[in-house]
């Protein structure tokens, strides 16, 4: 007898679930079930992770969601097809969109609306149909199957569940003699929440979790019988009621949703009659590269064609245009934006004046942003003034419609911290032993709590991870790592769709009000779409306030992007570690690596990005590359063939470009293979896996003539270094604003940290450190002054003077009114006045 | 059908099917005549309780009466009596 349960709640269900996607999809291949499917509440944020688990493990995914309907009642959806996952991604839109605060729900008419390809079942026991029975309604649970009936035709089943219990309540029996009544097909499902019957007790925890009660006051019922059972248990809990087994197994045969994952789905660029998305991009390439580099050499237009080629190949050429025109139109209004990570490989890129990172000069590989073999979009990431990222944003939203654009979501889990507070709350442990276990607790993991407990120095005094009667609690806590806990926005993805985005993807508001996807971004990838992530960098900001307060201070026109790099001053400020305020140059650690550095380019300043990072400090790179810089130790590479791969950082490996180029060089991979093994590389693996790639690199090296322990030492090397790698488009994009932050710092410390004042929180100092600094600098800071401080820090010759929010207690509406009103009357405020201004006396 | 709540410590004799066969309550015994329904129901597990399993047992000394049997961490309690 086989069976397939088409109820099933996954930790996606956020707080209703205790199984991830992918143990669901690992049980049904356990039990030889031919499908599963995975209806999680009013959502499909787990849909896509599940479909490929179903499918790796070898059976159908189903993707449906257990909707909630006006009036409070659930009902069961499952996709038949493209046009079912269509409608159900419109009518969860719906559902979360248009209630205005109100909880998700349906109503009648949006059924109506949105049913074709959807298959309903009447849903658990707060369906509307078991629910009118089992108050004794009859009538109106046969009316209420009538209109699903009419909604959904063949496609509306009762859903019978069955749970023994003391009372053996005859809901399930009802059901069954109603739908035979009036000839609607049963269908038996378990409505599962967890995995095995243990697990019960984390669904009710996350369930007092949820509803913020202790687990002890939970309301009823409880019910341990929720778990994944095999198709023999459902046929034996479902001997009586004949033919509601079997019709699982139809029901999965009339759904047969193909998401057709990876396929591009982006937006088409708006281009003038008779142009195209690639002619235009190749036009603007051509046009950028001859402006950037004066004249274009055979080796530029060879670079430009390989990356054109790929660009059209893989159906790219409108997303580049569509970054491209959002650069250009913020740069148009002045808004200073700029890419970051690596799509600074690219010579497009910046011909395209997107990135201000040149690839040839710092020797980039394209392969390392994009190329044929890699199965995802390339992400361009931009870096925008943080005042004015709305506005781009806005640009966005108006350019390609608001029903095409969303932010995209992040899924916020649980990590030890949050789970300790949440589990300590449910379980009544007392404050101050939650107080302890959370104390010195960050990033970690809560599975990787125990075994860090012993080591991490911050835990290591602290007993009560020790403690016997604690154990349960820790658990618990453990079991709960990394589920789900909601959705937020994540900080700067913005989705466009090809079409109407509802068509493809679910969308609710966040608690902010924004617009998200019910997708992450590596789902939303994974469907083929567009995410751009517009990032609000204060540094950007701070960089343009003090351009702008030494133009209105000083009447200086400084254009920041052509200042000299190798100005002495600034260099000599940065090797003598006064880089506090200087973007990404003051931590402590930095600070010291300039000593030990002693930077004198702008290529250094990429270095010491790049060195200063737990991974090459871990591994004391750091002191390789600097004895060899400083002749304490000869240059040495594994092979001469590596000479050129790392002769730029003196045979260390440095950047993740450098390891694309290893193994090209010493293996013969080409640059995108090369770029697929670093890739696998850098991501969980088993040791099957790593061996295999192991003896793939060491095989093509010996084929190319390099000895057997060189080409082991190498791979070690490669396999060591690309866990922690940095990307050297990144480091050179990022050391541009650095060195801009450096030189602003060295020669208008006023302006420099106005700016940076004005911004906070930013960078690693708090205020107090930054205007000490300043006062460093030479300049004087100045205290508020109502009839001379602004909202943001302001210059008066070569001083600071204090914004005027500093001043405690103060609102931000006084402080408009205070500064409006000054602009207005032009005239100093008086204390003693009624109106509190009063004309200027000489 | 009138119940009353027992739960008192019982020794419960199982078949090699795992089918309660008889009990001992009170120093008597008592033979099962029918297994009517079992079920499982969630317990106080933050105390570290375990799931509890109820069996509701038709079961005869001198007259035959209905009882329900309940195992929980592997200790067996008479539950209730149905009269």
């Amino acid at each position: 007898m086989s069976f397939v349960h088409l109820h099933v709640h996954s930790y996606y269900s956020f707080l209703d679930g205790a199984a991830g996607p992918a143990q669901l999809a690992d049980k049904a291949g356990h039990f030889g079930m031919p499908a599963l499917a995975l209806t999680d509440h009013n959502r499909l944020t787990g849909a896509v992770r599940f479909y490929e688990s179903a499918k790796k493990s070898g059976i159908k995914p189903i993707i449906g969601a257990e909707i909630d309907m006006d009036g409070g009642y659930h009902l069961t959806l499952l996709c038949s097809d493209r046009t079912g996952y269509s409608n159900l991604c419109r009518l969860l839109t719906a559902m979360h969109c248009d209630r205005h605060g109100d909880k998700p729900a349906a109503t009648r008419d949006l059924l109506n609306r949105h049913h074709s390809g959807l298959i309903a079942l009447s849903g658990c026991r707060l369906g509307e149909v078991p629910s009118l029975l089992a108050g004794g309604q009859k009538r109106g649970a046969v009316l209420a199957a009538g209109f699903y009936r009419e909604v959904f035709g063949d496609g509306f089943f009762i859903e019978l569940t069955r749970y023994p219990a003391r009372e053996d309540a005859s809901l399930c029996r009802l059901l069954y003699d109603l739908a035979r009544e009036h000839g609607i097909p049963a269908v038996a499902t378990n409505n599962v929440h967890y995995l095995s019957m243990r697990d019960y007790r984390i669904r009710e925890l996350l369930s007092s979790i949820g509803h913020i009660v202790p687990a002890s006051q939970l309301p009823g019922p409880r019910t341990v019988e929720q778990y994944f059972k095999s198709p023999a248990e459902m046929a034996r809990l479902f001997k009586g009621f004949p033919g509601a087994v079997e019709m699982s197994l139809e029901i999965a045969s009339l759904c047969n949703l193909d998401l057709e994952l990876g396929r591009p789905r982006f937006p088409e660029f708006y281009l003038p009659a008779g142009e195209t998305a690639p002619g235009v991009l190749r036009r603007l390439a051509y046009e950028g590269t001859e402006r950037k580099y004066g004249s274009l050499t055979p080796e530029l237009s060879a670079r430009l064609e390989m990356e054109l080629t790929t660009i059209e190949r893989l159906g790219f050429c409108s997303y580049f245009l569509i970054v491209w025109d959002i650069v250009r139109w913020a740069r148009e209004r002045g808004i200073r934006c700029q890419a970051r990570g690596s799509s600074s490989n690219s010579l497009v890129i910046y011909a395209l004046d997107i990135s201000i990172a040149d690839p040839v000069h710092y020797d980039l590989l394209f392969e390392r942003f994009m190329h044929p073999l890699r199965n995802e979009p390339p992400d361009i990431d931009l870096d925008i003034d943080r005042r004015r990222r709305g506005e781009v944003r806005d640009y966005v939203i108006s350019k390609y419609g608001k029903d095409n654009v969303s932010c995209v979501a992040t899924i916020n889990t649980y990590l030890a911290r949050g789970a300790i507070r949440d589990v300590g709350k449910a379980l009544q442990v007392p404050q101050p032993v939650i107080e302890e276990a959370c104390k010195g607790i960050h990033w970690l993991s809560a599975s990787k709590l125990m075994e860090k407990a012993d080591t991490l120095p911050e835990l290591k005094g602290s007993t009560v991870y020790k403690r016997p009667e604690l154990k349960e609690f820790f658990d618990l806590c453990t079991a709960i790592d990394g589920f789900p806990k909601h959705l937020s926005v994540h900080l700067g993805g913005l989705l466009i769709g090809e079409g109407r985005l509802s068509d493809l993807v679910p969308l609710e508001p966040s608690s902010g009000g924004d617009i998200i996807s019910q997708y992450d971004k590596d789902d939303i990838e994974k469907l083929g779409l567009v995410k751009m992530d517009l990032l609000a960098l204060p540094t950007i900001t701070v960089i343009e306030q003090a351009v702008h307060s030494i133009r209105e201070n000083r009447g200086l026109e400084i254009d920041i992007d052509k200042i000299p790099r190798d100005d002495p001053a600034a260099f000599a400020m940065l090797r003598a570690g006064k880089t506090i305020g200087v973007f990404q140059l003051e931590s402590p650690a930095q600070r010291e690596m300039a000593g030990r550095l002693i930077p004198r380019t702008f290529d250094d300043i990429i270095v010491s990005l790049s060195l200063v990072r737990p991974g090459p400090l871990k591994c004391s790179m750091d002191k390789v590359y600097l004895a060899r810089r400083h002749g304490q130790e000869p240059v040495s590479y594994p092979h001469p063939g590596l000479e050129s791969a790392l002769g730029e950082t003196l045979g260390v490996i440095l950047y993740q470009e450098q390891v694309l180029r290893v193994a090209h060089d010493l293996a013969g991979l080409s640059y995108a293979e090369a770029d697929g093994f670093r890739r696998a590389m850098t991501h969980d693996r088993t040791h099957e896996e790593m061996e295999k790639m192991r003896l793939s690199f060491i095989n093509s090296a010996l084929r190319r003539g390099v000895k057997r322990g060189v080409a082991e030492e190498v791979f070690e090397h490669l396999a060591a270094f690309a866990a922690y790698g940095f990307c050297k488009a990144h480091a050179s994009a990022y050391a541009v604003l650095s060195y801009q932050t450096l030189w602003l710092k060295c020669h208008y410390p006023a302006e420099f940290f106005a700016a940076i004042l004005s911004n906070q929180p930013m960078g690693y100092y708090p205020p107090r450190v930054l205007a000490a600094e300043a006062r460093r600098c030479g300049a004087v800071v100045l205290p508020p002054d109502v009839n001379k401080s602004s909202d943001l820090y302001t210059v008066e010759d070569d001083a600071i003077r204090v914004s005027l929010c500093q001043v405690k207690g103060i609102s931000s509406e006084a402080v408009c009114s205070i500064v409006s009103q000054r602009r207005r009357h032009a005239s100093p405020h008086c204390a003693t006045s009624p109106c509190g201004w009063r004309p200027v006396s000489p | 059908m009138v119940s009353r709540q027992i739960d008192e410590p019982i020794t419960v004799h199982i078949s090699r099917e795992s089918v309660p066969t008889a009990f001992i309550w009170r120093r008597r015994l008592y033979r099962v005549v029918e297994i009517l329904s079992w079920w499982r129901e969630a317990s106080e597990w933050w105390n570290g309780e375990q799931v509890r399993i109820l069996i509701r047992v038709t079961a005869e000394r001198r007259g035959t009466g209905i009882y329900e049997l309940c195992k929980s961490d592997s200790i067996w309690f008479l539950h209730r009596v149905l009269d």
